[in-house]
């Protein structure tokens, strides 16, 4: 959905005092990075631009006005070079990122939209393979977003930083989180021995995160014989990397009042899920005792087992999109920037501040009040405290200008 | 300490470098003065070629040093990369059986020093853990395991199947070995001996003449110098059989799962035994009778394919089709008959 030239001057014009009043940082190592633009009056996207002074970034910056800013995570010899064989690739920061589009989330059936570009169509939740009145598959999809899907998303940074600090060694200095102005948070890493990685290697990292490849056994979870006896031995909350994990998130999954749910998506035949349900305490006291005994329940062997440490590590691996981390030469949002959809900050947020911080609050920045007319059906949405909408198509309200922004960056209203 | 012996056992670590670099050696008095060194390196040469093979001569350490250095020199001369990789090959299977049973000290004194494994050298620590039956005594930084680990392509290789804890990787002996073995390998295939060294005085270059003489007998015995009919973008295959296929037919050294997917891969689609074994002919490896044995079983037995989820975990997947992307397809094979249907269509329409 195209916005009117009207909105399009309003957001540039708000854009640009936003970059005019404020002294926007240089991300680390700035004269070796490449750097990206998207402006509001040409498609697609500058790239190969690099800066030698702050000066001239802020001027940039002051002067086009883009509509979205990105950076690259790896450093270059020559930035501006128009072929990456031509750039001289030095390393790059490993970068994570978490989506809440690429998350499973209830809130998804209610805020997210289609919209059939043939007929018109218009439907709630995730856009299907065809459209339902012409089965046509030219589908637009108009996502959303709110305080229940960002939050699963910070969810996942937690489980990503966990991962980072202890099973690779990342201290909190090197770490920097940063909300990325839409959908979801950006994690760089800034440490010497990741800054070479290769693709694959990185890869491998992205694998070792999302659980992928593990194989039970090689955790330790096997089946031994002794004195014509079958013994199940496993690892323990000594142990280290997923065979910790492992533990823990099986005795965190008995510890939930969902254990029945998570035992019936595994598949166990029903008795089985019966005798665990009635020894779930013993099931925790047995695996948390170093050393963990995993032969405590008869009737529970190896294999059903394995069936519960699957679901387990579902649980624990962190949801990362595995092409930004792999991508050695990618842009990124640039930090401070503002977001063309939505007109908030690319917020970089300190460990210690990721629990308290609010996406609706605190990457907002505009300040007065607009009237505005909904184009299309606008969910609801929140900023600030305040919370605004479901608006219908047609109706005319007046909002703060942060709402206004948002609305119309997110292309459902349009300035009166 | 190393000793001597060490750095005939290790030729190609720093120290056996500089103790060769010592001794000044003038390329044009090499026959002359070292006829030994010579016939030594055509001796490993020959059994590389022959027998893929890498042997230990204990009883002449000097001879045994000097002679890795010549026998690489002989390899850029001749410029042929199916024997670079079949020397790396050899070379790290012999390293890594010397590795299995060396002292801790000196396991460190390798792995750490600059150059061996690593231009700048493994941060490698001992120390013991238990963890259910298996005891790990290595723990090795994180960054150096990915640097080697990642050539595996086999699942138990996977970082997430290593206990890892603060950066490091833990590691049993044998583990360790093997992946100080691969990075030996890998340092080989990197490091060439410059081009102004290769002008090789007359007997020398009769000697490297014999070995390349041996090197083509070889090729056209047992390799055949088939080449391997590797599709063209857009062609029938899956991008991963084609990924596969055009490392094997560089000679380039398949991991086992690999193997064992091709050959899986091709056996369902229909090729012969023949076909199959001609596909791996050109492996640094290449052990005719092996490999039929298992194409045999492997059909015998009705194998099929791995399925797509499989092959990512192994990191082979290569999802450049889109339909591999989308997760149209869940096993190689369906992409394989479907773009046959495809294709075949295709003719068909443009032949109307």
């Amino acid at each position: 959905m195209k916005s009117n030239m009207k909105t399009v001057l309003l957001l540039k014009s708000l854009f640009e005092a936003y970059y005019r009043e404020n002294d926007i940082p240089t991300p680390p190592h700035f004269s070796k990075r490449e750097f990206g633009f998207m402006l509001w009056d040409k498609e697609g996207m500058i790239r190969h631009k690099t800066f030698y002074s702050r000066t001239e970034f802020l001027t940039f910056l002051r002067k086009k006005v883009p509509k979205n800013a990105y950076r690259s995570a790896a450093y270059y010899l020559d930035p501006e070079a128009q072929n990456m064989e031509g750039k001289g690739w030095v390393g790059a920061d490993l970068i994570f990122d978490i989506d809440a589009d690429h998350l499973t989330t209830p809130c998804k059936e209610i805020h997210d939209r289609w919209i059939c570009m043939k007929c018109g169509t218009t439907g709630i939740g995730k856009k299907p393979a065809r459209c339902l009145n012409c089965k046509s598959t030219v589908i637009n999809e108009v996502s959303w977003i709110c305080d229940q899907c960002l939050n699963f998303a910070k969810d996942e940074v937690f489980k990503l930083l966990d991962f980072l600090f202890d099973d690779f060694g990342i201290s909190e200095k090197e770490v920097k989180v940063v909300y990325s102005g839409h959908r979801g948070y950006h994690v760089h890493v800034d440490n010497e021995a990741v800054k070479e990685l290769s693709s694959d290697e990185r890869r491998e990292i992205v694998d070792y995160i999302s659980g992928t490849g593990i194989k039970v056994e090689n955790l330790g979870l096997i089946e031994v014989s002794a004195g014509g006896r079958k013994f199940i031995i496993g690892p323990d909350l000594t142990s280290e990397g997923w065979g910790k994990r492992l533990v823990k998130s099986i005795i965190k999954v008995f510890s939930s009042p969902d254990l029945d749910k998570v035992l019936i998506e595994t598949g166990i035949p029903k008795r089985k899920i019966d005798i665990l349900l009635v020894n779930r305490e013993k099931v925790v006291t047995a695996l948390s005792s170093v050393p963990s005994r995993w032969d405590i329940l008869q009737g529970i062997g190896i294999s059903i087992w394995k069936n519960i440490a699957s679901a387990a590590i579902k649980k624990t691996a962190a949801q990362i999109d595995e092409p930004v981390t792999v991508d050695i030469h990618r842009l990124i949002r640039l930090e401070h920037s503002l977001h063309g959809s939505t007109g908030f900050r690319v917020t970089p947020i300190s460990v210690t501040d990721l629990e308290r911080f609010d996406p609706f609050k605190d990457a907002i920045i505009f300040k007065g009040e607009k009237e505005v007319i909904f184009k299309e059906y606008c969910p609801e949405f929140r900023i600030g405290d305040e919370v605004f909408g479901p608006y219908q198509k047609g109706q005319k309200v007046e909002l703060p200008l942060s709402a206004v922004v948002f609305t119309l960056a997110k292309a459902v209203a349009e300035l009166l | 300490m190393l000793t001597k012996e060490d750095l005939a056992k290790y030729p190609s670590i720093e120290l056996a470098r500089k103790y060769v670099r010592q001794l000044n050696i003038d390329i044009t008095s090499l026959a002359d003065e070292f006829p030994d060194v010579i016939s030594r390196a055509y001796q490993i040469l020959r059994e590389v070629i022959t027998r893929g093979v890498y042997t230990y001569l204990a009883s002449s350490i000097d001879t045994e040093i000097l002679a890795f250095p010549v026998a690489r020199l002989f390899i850029d001369a001749i410029g042929d990369e199916w024997l670079r990789r079949r020397f790396a090959v050899a070379f790290s299977k012999r390293v890594g059986k010397f590795l299995q049973g060396e002292s801790n000290d000196k396991i460190l004194e390798i792995a750490k020093m600059p150059g061996n494994v690593s231009e700048s050298g493994w941060d490698l620590i001992y120390e013991v853990k238990r963890v259910g039956v298996k005891y790990y005594e290595w723990k090795l930084h994180f960054k150096d395991y990915l640097s080697v680990a990642v050539h595996f392509h086999d699942i138990t290789w996977k970082m997430c199947n290593h206990p890892v804890s603060n950066g490091y990787v833990r590691l049993t002996k044998r583990e360790l070995a093997r992946l100080m073995a691969e990075a030996f390998k890998e340092r080989i295939l990197e490091r060439r001996v410059p081009k102004r060294f290769i002008e090789l005085p007359e007997k020398i270059a009769r000697t490297v003449k014999e070995i390349e003489e041996l090197v083509k007998r070889y090729k056209k015995e047992v390799i055949r110098e088939i080449p391997i009919k590797v599709e063209i973008s857009g062609g029938v295959y899956p991008p991963c059989v084609q990924f596969i296929l055009e490392r094997a037919e560089k000679g380039e050294n398949l991991s086992h799962v690999e193997r064992l997917f091709l050959m899986f891969f091709m056996l369902n689609i229909g090729k012969r035994e023949e076909e199959v074994v001609d596909l791996f002919r050109k492996m640094p490896d290449f052990n005719e009778e092996r490999t039929r044995y298992y194409v045999r079983h492997a059909k015998n037995k009705g194998y099929t394919a791995h399925n797509c989820d499989t092959l990512k975990t192994y990191g082979i997947c290569k999802p450049t089709h889109r339909w591999c992307s989308e997760g149209r397809v869940k096993n190689p094979l369906t992409f394989y008959y479907r773009m046959l249907y495809v294709s075949g269509k295709r003719r068909s329409e443009s032949e109307e």
